[in-house]
């Protein structure tokens, strides 16, 4: 199914164009794994919204991304709990042994390096999510276990 | 009912009001920034907090809904101290650059700040937004932003636009449009308006003036025919703005930007400051008296010589009903003749007589608000949005309150965009289309039930056999299941409107569609408050009312513009044939073959170039009158700047004229002119309904030779040829263009932006090409407006009132 039709799907799903925005959003962010203006541009065809509807809501909120990503994206918390559990070690680690600093992408487009808000796994901290898997209990040993299962 | 206290007083309000709505109708102050009439309630800048007894947390006001027994309070400690905070973090990244800001004494965040705040937070961070530069009449300066998200919103929900928003968030957001091009939106300035503090102003007033210097007179708007009231500030008697004001006029302060932008018109190059008559070829200036006397003489001498009836005179729907007034009297009286008409002719004329013909009546003004609250409203071939803005709408408003928008339009217009089914029509066929309705109808005996007429109604029955739904669908390219879903939602609709716009610009609906449409509605049991056709221009209607055609055995426009020969001398006031109608060539011929042509204008227009006398008229805001509106609403029009040049009203020339030509027509000034107005007798007339059966033939069909359609009209930021005057409206639009479908453009081989030459069976113009996708196939659309590409020496004149659609063939510029 073309990505129009998908879009166009999913907005039968809400009240209102609008309401599919945000999942439209996913969807279109799923293919390139980030959202390109021909990638805005599909969904403000799809959903007959206003171009600017689309990119000022598509930047307002942290999920999606306005510029080419890693393969994986690692989405790190050092929220007040994760930040006790350690979490700001993990960024080092992950820096040193990749070269990766928060914002940033490895050259060889392996991971990009996200520092994340809260992602609501306090009891578990310190957590990340690396695409869209969950991971929680990192320490600095299983966390290199953990990434490298990502090529 | 509700009841509330407010600061000590018990009010009453209604269901859905808001604590600020009742507020705001008892006249106690609260503040706001984000809040907008027009608007769902936004809850985003928080100014308008209020304190609510039992309840802990300040509440927005704008946003929280009356309730019963509410004990509410709008000024206290705590409330002063929440504002202050708001204003303060407001003011954080606030550039305090008033002294060079247009805004300042007007600013809404300057005055609260003065009224509640500091003037400086203790917060401090910086935005190095660049203010844009490229994008015509919106000026826009990001940095002052306070992302009240009104403009975005107004833009959006409002104007059904959509053109910026906030892009961003935290301290990076930005207004903006969505990847920071350059507008392209309809420059409609009501983002403008709304926008509390200077982010937005409008380019042609930036650092023209202070606030405090200003001097604010209200006008009526001189284009189209919804007749909204202006505010124009003024300094040093000149104009130098435009703005709506909230809740006045008819149209409530909301403007588009023609309105708002086009008044410049009024400065343009072209204006005429003396009166000029023509020796040896060349045009002279001379005094008013050698003019007057000249014009006096010639006429007296040729009504001497070939009697009154070789004379005649178009009127003008853009000048006042003194001026149409005058010029009628002059004629009838001064000159003896009924050869007397206006450019309503062409299209408004023919809505009255299809109106008389079903309805029995002489004249349908419209109510703006009309689409509202009704179940199904029909929009007919027409870009109502464009040609009448505000009127346009109302018709989103429908629409967002509930209503069934169904558009019958070839193009992508903005109500196609929003409409709740767009049916893609063949364009000059809505004709066929309502006849499809009415056998429609018919079939399911929808008449049988209400009370309506039988006289004529055998007649429509047979005259619409043929419009079956599978011959509708080829006839109009909508496909028959469309068709029928359409027909079964308006039929069984509770509450329907009918809305389309038959227009001189317009080439595609004419008697016949109107005639087809009261044909429905009065089957369906609809008076003619359900048939929604706007006149023109901003007194097309008022020019109609006072007898500016002809009432007896006079001839009309088609017996005086497209009768090469029929009369020797035309007096044209107001008026520029040579480009607002069709068949551009026929017209030069009969102008050419005059012995005499006076044009009294404002300006040097294409016409007055071959005239042998031009008399110069003040223009709009140079003096007093009244417009007429779409409504029937007189509206006084106050002298706001001085004329320019030696130019003076139109009524006062005709007055003068008439003394020289030995025939005191007594209105010695604008009272007495204006009582003798209002002593008219009123047209009145009580409804007689009869079917008055229309058949759909085009006079022009496409066929092999000449495959494509042309069809005329007007565009949003222009309104016949009045406001290219303007270099504001100007530096939107100012070149002529033809408007292609891609498909189109693969089979001519025309490309975006390239030239191209259209052939009708008349003439041929070269004329650069648009590629868009808002045109279907077979279709091309072009915009009258523009003098230098006489696309009107394509289309013709159609003396029987019906459609003119023009069919044309392609040729790419070698
Ligand atoms: S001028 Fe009108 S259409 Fe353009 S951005 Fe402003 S509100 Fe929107
Ligand atoms: S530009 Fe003006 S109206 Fe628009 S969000 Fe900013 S402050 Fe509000
Ligand atoms: S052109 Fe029409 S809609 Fe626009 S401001 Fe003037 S009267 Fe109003
Ligand atoms: S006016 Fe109520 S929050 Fe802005």
């Amino acid at each position: 199914m073309d990505i129009m039709d998908e879009i166009r799907d999913l907005s039968r799903k809400y009240p209102d164009r609008r309401g599919a925005l945000l999942p439209a959003l996913y969807v279109v962010q799923k293919e390139a794994g980030w959202l390109s203006q021909e990638a805005l541009d599909t969904v403000s065809r799809a959903l007959n919204l206003p171009q600017a509807t689309v990119k000022g809501v598509a930047t307002f909120y942290a999920m999606y991304k306005h510029r080419p990503m890693g393969r994986h994206l690692i989405q790190l918390c050092t929220n007040v709990a994760c930040m006790i559990m350690g979490a700001e070690r993990l960024v080092d680690l992950i820096s040193g042994r990749y070269g990766l600093e928060p914002g940033g992408t490895t050259d060889d487009g392996r991971f990009s390096l996200v520092i994340m808000e809260c992602i609501g796994a306090c009891d578990r901290a310190p957590a990340m999510l690396v695409d869209t898997d969950f991971h929680a209990d990192l320490t600095a040993d299983n966390i290199f276990e953990i990434l490298e299962k990502y090529e | 009912m509700i009841e509330l206290t407010i600061n000590g007083r018990k009010l009453q309000a209604r269901k859905g009001m808001t604590i600020l709505d009742v507020a705001r109708e008892n006249n106690i102050y609260i503040p706001h920034l984000c809040w907008d009439r027009r608007l769902k309630p936004y809850g985003g800048c928080r100014l308008c907090l209020v304190e609510v007894e039992g309840q802990r947390k300040l509440m927005a006001s704008c946003s929280s809904p009356a309730e019963n027994g509410m004990v509410v309070h709008t000024d206290t400690p705590a409330l002063r101290k929440a504002r202050k905070t708001v204003l303060e973090l407001l003011l954080v990244h606030h550039p305090l650059d008033c002294p060079i800001c247009d805004k300042a004494g007007e600013c809404s965040l300057q005055d609260l700040a003065y009224k509640y705040g500091p003037s400086q937070s203790r917060f401090y961070g910086e935005r190095k937004h660049d203010p844009e530069a490229t994008s015509p009449l919106i000026d826009r300066n990001p940095n002052r932003c306070i992302l009240c998200g009104r403009c975005v919103r107004v833009c959006w929900e409002h104007q059904g636009v959509g053109a910026i928003n906030l892009i961003g968030r935290g301290f990076k957001t930005k207004v903006s449009p969505a990847f920071e091009e350059t507008l392209d939106c309809e420059f409609c300035g009501q983002c403008i308006d709304a926008c509390p503090v200077g982010a937005l102003g409008a380019k042609p007033y930036k650092y023209r003036a202070r606030a405090w210097f200003l001097e604010s007179r209200d006008s009526i708007c001189p284009y189209c025919a919804v007749g909204c009231t202006l505010t124009l500030d003024v300094r040093e008697g000149r104009i130098l703005r435009v703005r709506g004001v909230d809740g006045k006029g008819v149209n409530r302060g909301d403007l588009c930007g023609k309105g708002r932008f086009g008044f410049d018109f009024i400065y343009g190059d072209s204006r005429l400051t003396s009166p000029l008559i023509r020796t040896d070829g060349e045009l002279k200036e001379v005094s008013w008296e050698e003019a007057l006397h000249y014009v006096a003489g010639r006429l007296k001498a040729i009504k001497e010589e070939h009697g009154p009836d070789a004379i005649g005179a178009i009127g003008s729907p853009r000048t006042t009903l003194e001026d149409n007034y005058m010029l009628a009297r002059f004629m009838r009286e001064a000159v003896g003749t009924d050869n007397l008409d206006t450019s309503a002719r062409l299209g408004y004329a023919w809505v009255l007589k299809g109106v008389e013909e079903t309805y029995g009546i002489r004249l349908n003004p419209v109510r703006l608000d009309s689409p509202v609250g009704k179940d199904a409203v029909l929009v007919i071939e027409s870009d109502i949005t464009s040609t009448h803005p505000i009127f346009g709408l109302k018709f989103l408003e429908a629409k967002l309150n509930g209503s069934r928008l169904l558009v019958v339009e070839p193009r992508k217009t903005k109500l196609a965009r929003h409409a709740s089914a767009w049916l893609r029509i063949r364009p000059g066929t809505s004709t066929a289309f309502l006849n499809g309705l009415v056998r429609y109808a018919l079939a399911g005996g929808v008449h049988l039930k209400k009370e309506i007429t039988t006289e004529g109604l055998e007649e429509l029955q047979e005259s619409v056999k043929d419009y079956t739904p599978q011959r509708v669908s080829e006839m109009t390219g909508i496909a028959e299941d469309d068709f029928t879903e359409a027909a079964r939602e308006f039929i069984t609709a509770e509450s329907r409107l009918l809305a389309m716009t038959v227009s001189a610009a317009e080439n595609q609906k004419g008697i016949e569609t109107v005639r087809a449409a009261a044909n429905l509605l009065m089957l369906l049991g609809e008076g003619p408050e359900a048939l929604q056709i706007p006149a023109d221009y901003s007194n097309t209607y008022g020019a109609w009312l006072m007898g500016v055609r002809p009432l007896g055995k006079g001839r009309d426009l088609y017996g005086m513009l497209y009768s090469p020969g029929a009369v020797r001398a035309l007096y044209v006031m107001g008026e520029d044939p040579l480009v607002t109608m069709p068949d551009a060539d026929r017209i030069e011929e009969a102008l050419k073959g005059l012995d005499l042509l006076i044009v009294q204008d404002i300006r040097m227009s294409e016409t007055a170039k071959l005239a042998d006398v031009i008399l110069p008229a003040a223009s709009w805001a140079e003096k007093e009158g009244t417009f007429m509106n779409a409504e029937g609403l007189p509206q006084p029009v106050p002298k706001v700047v001085a004329a320019t040049g030696d130019s003076i009203a139109d009524w006062m020339i005709l007055r003068n004229l008439a003394r020289l030509m030995g025939h005191d027509l007594g209105s010695m000034d604008l009272e007495t002119l204006q009582d003798e107005i209002s002593g008219l007798p009123p047209e009145t007339g009580t409804q007689r309904w009869r079917f008055a059966p229309s058949d759909w033939r085009l006079k022009e069909g496409p066929d092999a030779e000449y495959p494509v359609v042309l069809v005329t009209g007007n565009i949003m930021q222009h309104s016949g040829a009045l406001s290219v005057m303007s270099k504001s409206l100007s530096h939107v639009l100012s070149d002529a263009f033809v408007q292609i479908s891609p498909e189109d453009a693969a089979k001519f081989g025309v490309e975006d932006g390239g030239f191209i030459r259209i052939v009708s069976r008349r003439d041929s113009v070269f004329i650069k090409a648009r590629v868009s996708d808002e045109i279907p196939e077979g279709m091309l659309f072009v915009p009258v407006h523009f003098a230098h590409a006489r696309v009107n020496a394509l289309t013709f004149a159609s003396p029987d009132g019906t459609a003119h659609l023009t069919a044309v063939r392609l040729e790419p510029k070698a």
